[in-house]
């Protein structure tokens, strides 16, 4: 049974593996997705819009280059030549921008590190202090015997009609 | 004279907030209760003031004086009375009015409410609320009033902007502004009841009920917003990380954060500066959202035109920073939790690590958003900020969410052994193992690695979420059902009215997992432009499209040129789509007419098919279609009501909620 489990999980991680590394040729879509159409509609990006002053030149010049055998960055280069960094979509990862995409992960781990400690702290503080723990209904356990608590959960349930949440 | 009239009562509107905020302050310093009670009578007459001025405004747009600058700008004689009614909220200084007319209206229900309950905090939350009224005031003397004159008679106004003219005008803007403005009650809360030292969790209670006020119609905002975008905007797609889309996103984040950290501080004691420091972060980002709309730091769709209100919001929102921090600081000693952790695995961890995760993806959020501003500060070059960025960064932060919804309910508070933790996962489990291993079968062709893998987890947590929640009504029913002898339908309806906070809250879980089904559709989104001919066929996916022809008509105020178009599915007639290019005249003499696009959509539960006209050939006809799919989009639409309906559960008045309120 384990065993079979065992395969099962190698079976699918290899067919997920898998997937990765086939290559799929590049569309007019996917680059223009990564780019910011500069006629000020206002759409996300330049797939989103279809002006002609703007969209479709840029779109006619995508294909163009496609058919030339270029690859993404080659032809993300020759918009950002010609417009600035404004025209890409999300901001390269390299030098300063590498912030826009390190910061929110890092802040969210090192938030969730100090979170996993100060809990830690808190637990052991906790831990042999039952007593001074005050339940929502303001009674601390240690003036609850356990000859009264079910009593006092027969009495929730029958005012509320049923467990607290 | 109305608009006469108008700045009279605004300035009139000044005096008395200031009148409301001193004799508050001082009454309660000096314990004089006359003085309070007159403080609170000036909120009541300083609404009734912002109330007139409203009414003034609404006069000038309905009868068209156009020497009054705003009413020249935002409507016109053709314009439909129900868009000259919404002017009144479709430009910058009509606007500003509407958030003061909306921030009064909350102000007057805070007092009238703490009028017996509370009564110690009232002063303060006068004082407070009146002071943010009279920021606004003061924008709409010295900066952004609607009631300037021109120095000239006009005949005619420019007429609101074509994109706005829409019925999702009459319901968005405004629904999001009570959910904005709404933000300001819980954070007055909070301030009396720091400055009145009253930190026991008399407050939290207000607060909390407060911000589910506020939260649910930011909710519906947003929500709107999303299916204006789709049904309006033309680009196929509801969200755009636009940064005013993100502005009213980020606060929702914060105050979802809040009303989960609230029920432990409601249970367990634990939490208040935490709690605190949210009701603060839910208000300043409201205050943030507005200043990136209003001040054109930011280039977005959304932004009004440049003025100078962005330099007041700033130096305003410095200082509520300063002083509600300070105050947070001060107070420190009277927040502490009186409670321990008794396990690291628990409820209370659950949804501390839930409120991490969304304060995360709310600076993760604001962060992208202000980055294009950072980075022009720093390296001098304006770089881009979009989706492809915030669909990296937010998609992890989502999933994890998605899980963190369904693991939090099926862990007890206080503390969960691995036996429990066991049983509770076991059925979960059952249903993701099989529906993982059939989206990873069926879903290959969704794109590169990441989409699949994205697409698999999210469909995944989905069922995880849902079987979780559909164990928990039924252990609850089941329950019901044994010791009451109640049949299926009313254990259902007296265990959600036994705890609507709990059961009402469920509701709302299933509607995030049906807007995260609609989310995960977006990897399947399939668009194309297309160009035709008259009389022309063309296959697209596993739909036949037929040009027929374009068919002009017009009035008064605009002429719509629609592209009929037949179309066949699995060789059925499906439906008959007339997408469209609308031009709005406009009234100013040599202008060209404004154009805009009507959408044309059918809709699915499996998927959308949806039309824009981009452009055509008068002559010979020839039209340019985007051609979009969208599968599983319907699902964020009913997802949004399913969030609204067990908002309204929970909000729902009731004898059991008030003693379950005073009881907590």
């Amino acid at each position: 049974m384990h065993r079979n489990l065992k395969m099962i999980i190698i079976a699918s991680v290899l067919s997920l593996c898998g997937a990765s590394f086939v290559t799929f040729a590049i569309t007019e879509e996917e680059v223009s997705k990564q780019l910011k159409c500069q006629c000020g509609c206002g759409f996300p990006d330049l797939a989103s819009c279809s002006c002609g002053e703007w969209a479709l030149p840029a779109k006619a010049e995508i294909r163009a280059r496609l058919a030339r055998g270029e690859d993404l960055q080659t032809i993300l280069k020759y918009f950002v030549d010609r417009h600035g960094e404004e025209v890409l979509t999300s901001p390269v990862q390299q030098g300063f921008n590498k912030a826009a995409w390190i910061v929110p992960s890092v802040s969210i781990l090192v938030a969730a590190g100090l979170l996993g400690m100060a809990l830690y702290r808190w637990k052991i503080k906790g831990d042999g202090s039952d007593a001074n723990v005050v339940t929502s209904e303001g009674i601390s356990p240690k003036d609850v015997s356990k000859k009264d608590r079910p009593y006092l959960d027969q009495l929730h349930k029958e005012i509320y009609g049923e467990e607290e949440t | 004279m109305p608009e006469t009239l108008g700045n009279i009562f605004i300035h009139a509107a000044f005096v008395v907030a200031t009148y409301a905020i001193v004799m508050s302050v001082l009454g309660a310093r000096t314990n004089q209760y006359h003085l309070v009670r007159s403080g609170r009578n000036a909120v009541w007459a300083t609404g009734i003031l912002v109330l007139s001025a409203v009414i003034a405004l609404e006069v000038c747009l309905l009868k068209g004086r156009f020497h009054v600058e705003y009413v020249h700008q935002y409507t016109n004689l053709t314009m439909p009375i129900f868009y000259k009614i919404a002017a009144l909220w479709g430009g910058q200084n009509g606007s500003l009015l509407f958030w003061l007319f909306i921030l009064m209206v909350y102000s007057s229900c805070a007092v009238f409410q703490t009028r017996h309950r509370n009564v110690e905090l009232q002063p303060y939350v006068v004082a407070v609320l009146m002071t943010i009224a009279l920021f606004f005031i003061t924008l709409l003397i010295f900066s952004a009033n609607p009631f300037q004159t021109m120095p000239f008679d006009v005949r005619d106004g420019r007429g609101l902007n074509p994109l706005l003219q829409n019925y999702y005008m009459l319901i968005h803007p405004p629904s999001l502004y009570l959910g904005y403005v709404g933000m300001s009650v819980p954070f007055a809360f909070g301030i009396a009841a720091m400055i009145a030292n009253r930190l026991d969790n008399k407050w939290i209670i207000e607060v909390r009920i407060w911000t589910l006020i506020a939260w649910f119609f930011l909710s519906i905002g947003n929500l709107l917003g999303a299916s204006w975008a789709y049904e309006v905007l033309g680009w196929g797609g509801y969200w755009a990380w636009d940064p005013v889309e993100n502005a009213a996103f980020i606060p929702w984040l914060t105050a979802t954060a809040f009303l989960h950290s609230a029920i432990i501080q409601e249970k367990r004691n634990m939490l208040k500066t935490w709690n605190m420091a949210l009701v603060i972060l839910s208000f300043l980002m409201t205050m943030v959202g507005t200043f990136l709309t209003r001040s054109g730091i930011v280039s977005s769709v959304h932004s009004f035109a440049q003025s100078d209100v962005g330099q007041y919001f700033f130096v305003f929102l410095g200082i509520c920073i300063l002083v509600s921090f300070g105050l947070l600081i001060l107070r420190l000693p009277s927040l502490r939790s009186t409670n321990v952790l008794d396990s690291l695995v628990s409820r209370e961890s659950a949804f501390l690590f839930n409120n991490l995760v969304f304060v995360g993806a709310a600076f993760a959020i604001l962060w992208g958003t202000l980055f294009p501003v950072l980075s022009e500060w720093v390296r001098g070059t304006k770089i881009t900020v979009g989706p492809p960025y915030f669909n990296s960064v937010m998609i992890p932060i989502g999933l994890v969410l998605l899980f963190l919804t369904g693991f939090g309910p099926i862990v007890g508070w206080r503390k969960s052994t691995l036996d429990q933790l066991k049983k509770s996962f076991l059925v979960p489990i059952l249903f993701v193992i099989p529906t993982s291993v059939l989206a990873l079968i069926f879903l290959r062709k969704s794109g590169d690695f990441l989409t699949t893998m994205y697409v698999n987890i999210s469909i995944s947590l989905c069922v995880f979420v849902f079987v979780t929640i559909v164990m928990e009504y039924w252990e609850g029913i089941a329950m019901r059902a044994r010791i009451f002898k109640e049949d299926f339908m009313t254990a259902l309806i007296r265990l959600i009215a036994s705890n609507r906070r709990r059961y009402g809250g469920y509701v709302v879980h299933i509607g995030i997992v049906l807007l995260f089904l609609g989310f995960t559709g977006n990897a399947f989104k399939v668009e194309k432009e297309l160009k035709l001919k008259p009389q022309e066929t063309t296959q697209f996916e596993n739909y036949l499209i037929h040009y027929d022809s374009l068919v002009p008509t017009s009035n008064a105020h605009k002429t719509v040129i629609s592209a009929h178009l037949a179309v066949w599915k699995n060789d059925k007639p499906y439906a008959l789509m007339k997408p469209a290019r609308v031009l709005y005249n406009s009234s100013v003499p040599g202008e060209d007419a404004q154009p805009s696009t009507e959408i044309a959509i059918k809709r699915s539960i499996v998927e959308d098919l949806y039309f824009a006209l981009l452009t055509f050939d008068p002559e010979n006809q020839t039209i340019f279609v985007k051609a979009v799919i969208n599968p599983l989009v319907q699902f964020i639409w009913i997802g949004g009501l399913f969030l609204i309906l067990g908002s309204v559960v929970v909000m729902w008045p009731g004898a059991n909620g008030l003693r379950r309120t005073t009881y907590a």
